[in-house]
């Protein structure tokens, strides 16, 4: 193809391997952030991006004659279902001089050597990386929603409160019950029955991004209803100037059960001296939501509901994400948005 | 056609000369988001719709490259 000659006459595009780490690294550091967590950290790197065969979850493009490394295009995978492998991108970044479109090239090549289902777009630059997404490869765009349920106290550090919402929790039937390991869960629930979710998260992916990662503590639960677990989602309890928020990071399953549990979440809010809980989220059914008590951030909202803890600031962040498909859920833990800096 | 789109790209990308150059995306003048700007530009102007596959180096090195692509995309379009 007449496309793909101009690119390859100019550049090595290919997937990386074990190889190629040390260099990657050194890239990440030169072009994206000196000190990067993924420039300075070999074992937090592999432990994002290299799979147990030794390849390593990058697109790079080398310079033939400068032999430098020129661009990359990261990506993490949310299940290793072969068939049903959906991937978010993670870490997209060409060195300035280069090839027009050689980012774009990337991503193109990204869809065929990751042999994903579907390639998803999170927390991805407004002004750079979303414009080329809606215009060249037109995926749909779009801002996720924050939404977040206050405890009951007048006087708040983390988050900045002019306007209390009025949301009052529903007191459904759900039950909450804690996974402390990840053959639990596949005991009570079936994550193979999500197949046809966008993206379909596997028990590799749970335990590999919840029960095992490196530096974070997640809670992994289910919602019981009538016996039966309807679905699984994950909570992070953060730390910042001596007071806690939990943040909601992943939901997989049943929406409707979200709305039947916000009596727990008002426990939890008593027991576990949390300002609020918040959940990045979109494609969620806001009914469900409002219905366990919680409010979405509004446009130029007054109130603040911080996102980046480390370091710690004290303002609105807007998560842009882009999709082709429809229907995705977008969660605040998929791709690399969890993430240690 | 090529003065009409020259008009519109001199004034939508002021900062690049289209017709300084046969190789605008190879040699980094036309950058990425320049080249969402001319996407946008062209696509109302003319009622196409820019196929990812012709969105090469080839098709967007000139502004005579950029003229055929718009024309066989108007062909395209015909056609459809």
């Amino acid at each position: 193809m007449a496309n793909l000659s101009a690119y390859d006459a100019r550049y090595e595009i290919r997937l990386a391997c074990e190889d190629d780490i040390e260099m990657i690294m050194n890239f990440i550091d030169a072009e994206w952030k000196k000190g990067h967590i993924l420039a300075t950290n070999r074992a937090f790197f592999e432990y994002e991006f290299k799979e147990e065969d030794g390849s390593v979850n990058i697109v790079i493009a080398i310079d033939r004659d400068k032999k430098t490394m020129e661009g990359m295009a990261g990506f993490l995978k949310a299940s290793h279902d072969p068939e049903n492998m959906d991937i978010w991108g993670a870490m997209w970044k060409v060195r300035p001089g280069n090839m027009a479109l050689l980012g774009i090239e990337l991503i193109k090549r990204r869809e065929v050597y990751s042999g994903c289902r579907h390639d998803i777009g999170i927390g991805d630059n407004p002004n750079t990386a979303v414009p080329l997404f809606k215009t060249i490869m037109r995926r749909q765009a779009g801002k996720m929603n924050q939404y977040y349920r206050l405890a009951d106290t007048d006087f708040f550090e983390i988050a900045k409160i002019v306007n209390r919402p009025l949301e009052t929790a529903f007191c459904g039937n759900g039950k909450v019950i804690d996974f402390l390991s990840i053959d639990e869960l596949n005991r009570r629930y079936d994550l193979s029955q999500n197949k046809n979710c966008i993206p379909y998260k596997d028990a590799w992916y749970i335990e590999h991004r919840f029960f095992n990662h490196m530096i974070y503590s997640y809670n992994v639960h289910g919602i019981e209803i009538d016996g039966i677990i309807e679905a699984v989602f994950v909570t992070r309890r953060q730390y910042v100037n001596g007071k806690y928020v939990l943040r909601i990071v992943d939901y997989i399953g049943s929406q409707f059960a979200f709305g039947e549990i916000g009596e727990f979440w008002g426990e939890v809010l008593k027991a576990s001296d949390c300002e609020y809980i918040d959940f990045y989220t979109l494609g969620f059914d806001e009914e469900y939501l409002k219905k366990a008590g919680f409010t979405r951030r509004k446009e130029d909202d007054e109130n603040i509901i911080p996102n980046y803890f480390s370091p710690f600031v004290k303002e609105n962040i807007d998560i842009w994400v882009t999709t082709s498909v429809h229907n995705t859920l977008f969660c605040k833990a998929d791709g690399d948005q969890d993430r240690p800096n | 056609m090529k003065e009409r789109i020259l008009e519109i790209l001199g004034s939508a990308l002021p900062h690049i000369d289209f017709e300084a150059s046969d190789s605008l995306v190879d040699d980094g003048l036309l950058d990425s988001l320049s080249i969402v700007t001319l996407i946008s530009e062209l696509s109302m102007e003319y009622d196409v719709i820019f196929d990812l596959n012709e969105l090469t180096p080839e098709n967007l090195n000139s502004i005579d490259a950029i003229v055929k692509t718009i024309q066989k995309l108007q062909e395209i379009r015909k056609g459809m």
